[in-house]
């Protein structure tokens, strides 16, 4: 699961609006901070479910009902939204190895 | 995040991808996307709809039973309703601003404002097991004291000029996380109506929006461009 909102752990360093790297957080983390540098989405929705973001309880629903295999155990956070594609590039190489590296074959990709 | 999408394709991970810009789906090509009709922020969605975030993401997933295309599909679903912005106001105790209301009256009117809301905010985190707020990592005092400084005086705290745009943007999404979290859990899923309100009607939005404007000329760069285009929605700068 990787997702471009900007969110991370409450102890990870804040992304700052020029920042094209990552944060990483285990599938079961409950507390987020959210430092996208946009105002112009809603977060409301959000706080009240986190699966509007990570629909980590809709894919458990799926693995539990046979439909997927397993979900990794590391999730992945951009922030999208500013500078260009190639500023991302190292970093999504990085973030590939890292997946694969835990086994994993197939991605979601959640924008906000 | 299509450049991602095919970076990782390219590297030999399957992906799909929920769109919420057609357009940039169209023109990024990701291998595998669904585009969504929903706003910013809604990507599978709407909050406490697990039926409807369901058939999202299984529309996503079919994907994957195609090549890598890009096959760029449409998931037509409207979101469901909700509260309209033209008659929608907080239920609790606090007030909209007048416009014209002096910075000295305005610094005053945060304090207060803020009060009211750091136990209802208490009440909505309970509720919802967590809360976005705290990313400045200061109190609601904290915060209100900063931003009526800031009214009142400008920039004139100790906070190093290289962290202040952040210190500022960091209060501000604070403050609208809190009341947007407190909003939602006393009156309801309201993105678009409470957004509204907080912008142009609440004490917190008004003091951002000066704050915004009285910072547009700052000698610092940084502070410059955050002020310029990170503290307020662009409908609402002034």
């Amino acid at each position: 699961m990787v997702s471009s909102a900007g969110i991370h752990r409450p102890e990870d360093k804040p992304f700052a609006w020029n920042d094209h790297d990552w944060r990483s957080f285990p599938r079961e983390q409950r507390d987020f901070y959210l430092s996208h540098a946009s105002t112009n989405f809603d977060r409301s929705g959000f706080m009240q479910d986190r699966n509007l973001y990570l629909p980590f309880d809709r894919l458990d629903e799926l693995v539990d009902q046979g439909e997927l295999g397993s979900l990794a155990p590391t999730a992945y956070s951009f922030m999208g939204g500013s500078g260009t594609p190639e500023q991302f590039l190292p970093h999504a190489e990085t973030v590939a190895e890292a997946m694969k590296a835990e086994g994993v074959n197939t991605v979601v990709l959640a924008p906000v | 995040m299509s450049v991602l999408a095919n970076v990782f394709e390219r590297k030999g991970l399957a992906t799909t991808l929920v769109a919420l810009v057609h357009r940039h789906a169209e023109g990024q090509k990701p291998p595998r996307a669904v585009w969504v009709p929903y706003w910013y922020g809604r990507t599978f969605g709407a909050p406490n709809n697990a039926a409807l975030q369901m058939r999202v993401l299984r529309a996503a997933l079919n994907l994957l039973e195609k090549p890598s295309g890009p096959v760029l599909e449409s998931f037509e679903e409207e979101p469901p309703a909700t509260a309209d912005p033209d008659s929608w106001s907080p239920s609790w105790d606090i007030d909209p601003v007048d416009e014209t209301i002096s910075n000295a009256e305005l610094a005053e009117r945060l304090k207060r404002d803020l009060a009211t809301l750091a136990p209802l905010l208490e009440d909505a985190t309970r509720a919802h097991g967590w809360t976005l707020f705290g990313l400045a990592g200061r109190s609601f005092q904290e915060l209100g004291e900063i931003f009526a400084s800031y009214l009142l005086h400008g920039p004139t705290d100790n906070i190093p000029k290289r962290e202040r745009a952040f210190a500022i943007k960091h209060g501000s999404q604070d403050l609208t996380d809190a009341f947007s979290q407190t909003a939602a859990h006393r009156d309801g899923d309201a993105p678009f109506a409470i957004r509204r309100w907080y912008w142009t009607q609440s004490s917190f939005g008004l003091v951002m929006r000066r704050i915004g404007e009285a910072l547009h000329n700052d000698p610092d760069a940084k502070t410059r461009i955050a002020a310029d285009g990170l503290f307020v929605p662009r409908e609402w700068k002034f």
